[in-house]
């Protein structure tokens, strides 16, 4: 069975009496295990789809299961406390708390959790030194680079060891070099922790590194390229 | 780390603005919490007042209007067998020690009866008659003593601030333990005396204090007196002391009322500019708090710990207010022109801190439920 199953996904932003369709009927499957490169022009909806996946938003029509959760049959509530479980979330612009270090922004998903201080400190430390981060525990966001911001905040989405990484355009405000190293920590991720890993990305050598690519456009997800294909293409 | 070591750390993000915020906070609750020991001692004294069954007799339009001394014989002759247990005259003199500002009361009072009219200051014997025996006799306050520097024995000379300004001395015969707040009681005849040299005329009496034996003497002191001088040249008027108390202090302005008023109106002054300060600071972090709601945290733990930030804001706002002035109150004698030694009662105390933390609360309660609301997948988008 299928990791996630998306069947006839429909989402349909109303503003105000305008309805903008950006999802239409939209259905797939994504195994345990595999790294998706989801690409597409911008206002696709990759954004849209990885809400829908991650339980931030639900839609308005279709199906989602991820797991044995069926998403859009479940309330706020439970979402959250699904999400603070099985997501791990990594954004753009990283999104770290300025005011802690980068240690405590890691421990932050853990206060959700009944832990032992130390068993959360051991936590911590191993998601800082997976990310190869361990030395800068103690510094905060601004005294970090890009790059390092970035790898703190897939610390803090791996600390709660969740199954699902959603990565919305990990690299699309770093350099060239701390994008390699941030590709290259989520293929390990995904080989050696077998993590599920989507990603939206704009690069296709960013995508290259995925195991599978999907392209939406238009509301449908029209091409499910295998990666040498992918690689040839571009 | 714990949500409380995330809550600190969000108070240090911005400091000025923290600090502001706090102090729009500690400067209302500061008046607020001196307001309301000025009204709570002001009450305190006047409930006490009550209990001593003295009535003050004075002319009908105003106690500043002075009265002659011959009055007194009048009312010990009026009433009924044993009603009366004794009558003081009093005297305004609002003495100043030459080149510096009254910061004391001072009374000229009758020798005789002074210490049964005023027995809560439970003048011992050899007080009393020390206070008959020597013409300048002085009789000051423990409080006003310690400030002045004086010990029995010690000879002050006062100038009053009446015309027509006698500079008398005094001789200091006794600091009773139990005379309240700074006060200057001398005798009577002396100022009379005094009186008489400079101008030729008695020295007028602003207030004939009765001391009745009874409730049932006090009900009728209050009336008979007042009736009986009704068609006469000076016509009285008998007061409870705690109604003269009041209507003395509300002659230089309500300021008791005033003070209370203000007091609490600034309350809603600190609410106000608070909702302010912190409604800046949680806009400015929607997306923070859209990313914490997606790592997992509930819609009500966003609203407690916006809500816990207002009121630890509100804490130490009301820490800042209180603390200083209560432990200097408490440790020292810290005294204010008009009513003495002052100290922030305990009660009044925890109400300022509860009011400062309410205060808090009021002012997240609405970025707050703003919080709670936001749609996650919206905010994230924002940009900011
Ligand atoms: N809350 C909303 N209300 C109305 N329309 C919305 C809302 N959110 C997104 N949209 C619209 O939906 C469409 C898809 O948005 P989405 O952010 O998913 O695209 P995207 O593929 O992630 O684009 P980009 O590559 O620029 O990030 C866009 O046209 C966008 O304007
Ligand atoms: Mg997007």
């Amino acid at each position: 069975m299928a990791y996630i199953e998306l069947q006839g996904v429909h989402k349909v932003y109303r503003k105000r009496n305008l309805e903008v369709p950006v999802l239409a009927g939209l259905s797939i499957s994504i195994q345990a295990g595999e790294f998706v490169a989801l690409m597409g022009p911008s206002g696709s909806g990759k954004t849209t789809l990885l809400n829908l996946i991650g339980g931030l938003d639900s839609p308005t029509r279709g199906t989602i299961r991820v797991g044995d959760a069926q998403l859009e049959q479940m309330p706020e509530r439970e979402l959250t406390a699904w999400r603070s479980q099985h997501v791990g979330f990594i954004f753009q612009m990283y999104h770290l708390l300025p005011v802690l270090t980068a240690a405590q922004n890691v421990e932050l998903p853990l206060l959700l959790f009944k832990m032992a201080a130390s068993e959360r400190r051991e936590r911590v430390q191993l998601a800082l030194s997976v990310v190869g981060l361990e030395d800068r525990s103690d510094h905060r966001p601004s005294q970090l680079s890009g790059g390092q911001e970035q790898r703190v905040a897939i610390a803090r989405a791996l600390v709660t060891d969740p199954q699902m990484l959603l990565a919305d355009e990990p690299t699309g405000d770093l350099d060239a070099t701390s994008a390699a190293s941030v590709l290259h920590l989520l293929e390990r991720l995904n080989s050696e922790f077998n993590k599920t890993i989507i990603m939206v990305t704009h690069d296709p050598k960013a995508a290259s590194h995925a195991t599978r690519q999907l392209h939406l456009e238009k509301g449908e997800l029209f091409a499910d390229k295998p990666r040498e294909a992918a690689m040839v293409e571009y | 780390m714990t949500r409380t070591t995330v809550l600190i750390k969000n108070l240090t993000r911005n400091r000025l603005r923290t600090t502001l915020t706090v102090l729009a906070i500690a400067l209302p609750m500061f008046v607020f919490t001196m307001a309301r020991t000025m009204v709570e001692q002001v009450h305190e004294m006047l409930a006490e007042s009550d209990l001593k069954l003295r009535v003050a007799v004075h002319q009908k339009l105003s106690f500043t209007s002075p009265l002659p001394q011959r009055i007194r014989e009048e009312i010990e002759g009026l009433a009924p067998e044993g009603y009366i247990t004794a009558v003081c005259r009093t005297s305004w003199f609002g003495g100043r020690i030459e080149g510096k500002p009254a910061a004391f009361a001072s009374m000229a009072v009758d020798r005789d009866t002074f210490a049964k009219v005023y027995a809560e200051f439970e003048i011992t014997p050899a007080e009393n008659e020390r206070f008959q025996e020597e013409r300048r006799a002085a009789m000051v306050s423990p409080e006003l003593a310690k400030s002045q520097n004086w010990k029995v024995g010690d000879r002050v000379t006062l100038t009053g601030s009446l015309p027509p300004n006698p500079k008398m001395e005094f001789v200091i015969v006794a600091i009773p333990p139990k005379m309240s707040r700074q006060w200057f009681y001398f005798a009577m005849d002396y100022y009379d005396e005094t009186l008489r040299k400079l101008t030729g005329s008695p020295a007028g009496v602003n207030n004939f204090w009765v001391k009745c034996s009874s409730p049932e003497a006090r009900q009728w002191a209050l009336t008979a007196i007042d009736k009986h001088f009704a068609s006469s040249e000076n016509e009285t008027r008998t007061e409870l002391e705690s109604t003269f108390f009041a209507q003395f202090m509300k002659s230089g302005g309500d300021w008791v009322g005033l003070t209370w008023n203000v007091g609490r109106l600034i309350v809603l002054v600190a609410v106000a500019v608070a909702f302010n300060t912190m409604s800046m600071s949680f806009r400015e972090r929607t997306r923070e708090i859209a990313v914490l709601r997606t790592l997992g945290f509930s819609a009500g733990k966003i609203v407690r710990m916006v809500l816990s930030e207002g009121v630890l804001l509100g804490l130490i706002g009301g820490l800042i207010a209180v603390g200083p002035i209560y432990a200097l109150t408490h440790l020292t004698e810290f005294s204010i022109p008009r009513m003495g030694t002052m100290q922030i009662p305990n009660q009044t105390a925890a109400i300022a801190l509860a009011v400062a933390c309410l205060c808090g609360l009021l002012a997240a309660l609405v970025p707050a439920l703003m919080a709670g609301r936001l749609k996650v997948a919206t905010a994230l988008r924002k940009v900011v």
